[in-house]
């Protein structure tokens, strides 16, 4: 069964080297590049993860994952961040808006979607 | 000379011309009256009288009795005339006096041998006669109450029962009139003391208004015959008195007189012909004035032991320093000299003013000067005495502070305030000299305070703003940087397709390019973060050589590439501690890093272990070397190391790889552990860094 990921992200380029990750290796990736609509989205396609950049016109990523995190059909997904915030504190604020994880840019290639399966595999375990 | 008989009736028409009936009284006071031994009246004033009844047919009959009878009778009406009567205020209002005196007296003491009564002072407690109603009884009773003391007066009849009493032991003293102590004094055993009080001047008296014709003429005579030196008044007083020295005015007579109104005395002895008839007693009298003037001398030192403390008093007053000011109800009645050089002002401006009055109008404080006087006057009486500061003006409008003490006093019976005034304007203008100097100090380093807490500020909010704008710059570069490092990350991944031989070398540098650009953005960060006090140390327990392992694991191909030989010793005790394991981490790196940068052949050596703490404690310390066979650092590149961007290098251009700011971080992580970075180092030998950290033993 192929996974979808939804990607909210308002920058273009970073869009589409994200994409092109996950795509390449199996994912079906959703996008949106505003706050607001990237929580419709999620409400509408209710996908198995959601990679959230945290600075997005309209609504910023935090105020995103907090409003995710009320939505009942939502209160599961693990919702990554996916930031250029590098001060100290920005990992704990996305923690305490509801993300499960936190990756940091610029996202190495090499590496970047072995960091996302690893929240899938998470998730899997706190299924079992 | 005609004889007059006590039972007058018999003799009255024997007068010649008999129209005026007198009845004369008299008691015994020889020789100004007395009974002679024939029962018939005798003495100076019987020899008077009688000179005078002849020539204006008077018929006198003599009435004998006590001095206090014949006052009584005098009063009653029962005589016409009283002889050797002093004038008084309280006599005045009932009887009617001539005036021209007959005689003069003064009184004497006498005293028993042996009482101990050498002056005035030794009266006290002594047994005194003196006569019954008589003027001196009067003034004795009046000078025992100004002197404060207890006199034992025994009021008698006549003057022989007096010094009988003396005589027998019954009483101490006499005080007894001049005349008859002259007279008299012979017949007794007692000391003539020459303490004299009182001259006074002995007239006839008559029941007030009534006589005065009678009076009239005794004037007119008088004054006759004290002109006619062989006049019946001069004979009389020669007779019984017996006095024919020349006179001579002693200098104790001036003395005394001082004391009290002797010049009645000089009337008398005044008069030319009295002059020859005391000239007798002169010697007598030079005598007598040494001995008075002892004596008055002695009178004066006791009257002076009554005020002592007055007169110190005053002393103090007139010669004190301070103004002094006497206040009874808040009103000046007597000031000291001083005050005219403190205020201005005259004592005769000053007496009868309120010290309000020459006083600022208003006290420093605000308080009205005459209300706020007024209630520290009321609260001296409470309290006895008072100091406080005082703004007075003076007469030349100068405002000047004082100090002053104010105290009660009690003088002549009644309670006075007294103020001491000083001028302490010097000192006050020192005071508020120095206060304004303070208070301007004060000022000032208010004002510098709060200019430096605004550089602080001004500081602070520059160093937030450049954290600001390193987060913000940091998050800017990022973003672009991951799509470079991304794309050529996939691009040299080939999954797009294949690359060819050059395109994979040039993608490469790009990539290395992006990697330095990203190091130094995390370098720049890491240092704002620590400078901003922002990087906390997280400590856990971790294993220690499993941390050196991870390190090792990383730069190992960077030292295989270069063919140098890496190798790692870790004392095996030291086991698991508490730190930061990323920062140790990051330091290691960074260490081990420079070190094979900087190294072209040999090798690269990390060694661990523990030592006992420097400090001599129970601590110790974790020390870990990173030795390697370099290029080396000269001595004088020593002190550069820890300063950003300061690459020690040989060549012109950047040989070695490196943000220049790995060392800088360094220095500061360990710092935040407490611990510290070492350098020993050769040129072309090579370089030894440590890391030193007080270590922190986890459980094992």
């Amino acid at each position: 069964m192929k996974r979808t990921i939804l990607l909210i992200e308002d920058n273009e380029q970073n869009m589409y080297l994200a994409t092109f990750l996950l795509e390449r290796n199996g994912f079906t990736v959703l996008q949106s590049n505003d706050g607001r609509l990237g929580i419709d989205r999620a409400l509408e396609s209710n996908p198995d993860l959601i990679l959230l950049d945290i600075q997005l016109p309209s609504m910023d990523g935090y105020t995103v994952a907090r409003k995710i995190r009320e939505i009942a059909s939502l209160s599961d997904t693990p919702i990554v961040a996916v930031t250029s915030y590098a001060m100290p504190g920005d990992r704990e604020k996305t923690i305490e808006a509801g993300c499960n994880g936190y990756i940091e840019k610029p996202i190495n290639p090499d590496t970047f979607v072995q960091e996302v399966e690893r929240f899938f595999e998470e998730r899997s375990k706190d299924d079992e | 000379m005609i004889a007059f008989l006590l039972l007058p009736l018999l003799l009255v028409s024997t007068t010649k011309g008999a129209d005026r009936q007198l009845r004369v009284g008299i008691y015994d006071n020889a020789p100004k009256i007395f009974l002679d031994g024939d029962d018939k009246a005798a003495g100076i004033y019987a020899d008077i009288m009688n000179y005078i009844a002849d020539r204006e047919g008077w018929e006198v009959t003599y009435v004998f009795g006590t001095w206090s009878e014949g006052l009584e009778r005098l009063e009653e009406g029962e005589i016409d005339l009283m002889t050797d009567v002093i004038q008084s205020p309280e006599r005045k209002k009932i009887y009617s006096f001539q005036s021209i005196p007959v005689i003069s007296s003064w009184y004497q003491l006498y005293t028993r041998p042996g009482s101990g009564i050498r002056s005035l002072a030794d009266i006290e407690g002594k047994r005194i006669t003196v006569l019954e109603n008589s003027m001196q009884e009067a003034m004795l009773i009046r000078l025992a109450q100004n002197m404060g003391i207890q006199l034992d007066l025994i009021s008698v009849s006549g003057y022989g029962e007096m010094f009988e009493m003396v005589q027998a032991g019954e009483a101490d003293g006499v005080i007894s009139n001049r005349f008859y102590g002259l007279l008299n004094s012979g017949n007794y055993d007692v000391e003539d003391h020459s303490i004299v009080f009182q001259p006074s001047n002995l007239y006839f008296a008559a029941p007030l208004g009534k006589n005065l014709d009678v009076l009239e003429t005794l004037d007119r005579y008088l004054i006759e015959m004290k002109e006619d030196p062989n006049s019946v008044y001069f004979e009389s007083l020669n007779r019984w008195i017996r006095q024919d020295a020349d006179f001579m005015l002693p200098d104790w007579v001036k003395v005394v007189g001082g004391v009290a109104g002797i010049a009645v005395l000089m009337g008398l002895f005044g008069s030319v012909i009295l002059k020859r008839q005391v000239n007798i007693r002169s010697a007598e009298l030079a005598d007598r004035n040494e001995q008075l003037q002892a004596l008055y001398g002695e009178l004066k030192l006791a009257m002076h032991s009554l005020n002592e403390n007055e007169k110190k008093y005053r002393t103090l007053f007139e010669s004190a320093n301070d103004a002094i000011l006497l206040l009874r109800d808040g009103v000046i009645i007597e000031c000291n000299p001083e005050t005219q050089t403190t205020f201005g002002y005259s004592r005769e401006e000053l007496v009868g003013r309120k010290p309000a009055s020459f006083s600022d109008e208003v006290q420093p404080e605000g308080q009205g000067s005459l209300d706020k006087f007024a209630k520290l006057l009321r609260l001296v009486l409470e309290k006895g005495s008072l100091t406080f500061e005082w703004t007075f003006r003076r007469l030349d409008d100068v405002v000047f502070y004082a100090e002053v003490s104010l105290n009660t006093v009690e003088l002549s019976g009644e309670t006075l305030v007294q103020a001491m005034v000083r001028d302490i304007s010097v000192r006050k203008r020192a005071e508020i000299a120095l206060r304004e100097l303070n208070v301007s100090l004060e000022e000032r380093v208010e004002d510098r305070t709060r200019e430096l807490a605004k550089a602080k500020e001004k500081a602070e909010s520059a160093d937030r703003l450049k954290s600001v704008f390193l987060a913000t710059m940091s998050h800017e570069l990022r973003t672009p940087l991951n799509s470079i490092i991304g794309f050529t990350g996939i691009l040299l991944q080939e999954l797009p397709g294949p690359l060819n031989e050059e395109q994979q070398i040039q993608m490469k540098m790009v990539q290395g390019s992006a990697r330095h650009l990203l190091a130094l953005i995390n370098d720049v960060l890491d240092i704002s973060k620590i400078e901003a006090g922002e990087l906390e140390m997280v400590n856990a327990e971790f294993d220690f050589s499993e941390a050196v392992r991870k390190v090792t694991d990383i730069v190992r191909p960077l030292a295989e590439r270069k063919g140098l030989e890496l190798t790692v010793e870790v004392n095996p005790g030291i086991g698991r501690i508490i730190s930061d394991q990323r920062r140790v981490e990051q330091i290691l790196i960074n260490l081990v890093n420079n070190a094979i940068k900087f190294t072209e052949k040999g090798q690269v050596r990390i060694h661990a272990a523990e030592h006992p703490a420097e400090t001599g404690d129970e601590r110790r310390t974790l020390q870990i070397d990173v030795e390697d066979s370099g290029i080396g650092i000269r001595d004088e590149d020593l002190a550069k190391l820890f300063q950003p961007f300061q690459q020690v290098d040989t060549g012109l251009t950047r040989q070695h790889e490196g943000t220049g700011l790995g060392l800088v971080i360094c220095k500061r992580l360990a710092d935040l552990m407490e611990g510290e970075i070492r350098v020993a180092s050769r040129w072309e030998e090579g370089s030894t860094f440590s890391l030193i950290l007080p270590i922190h033993h986890g459980e094992e």
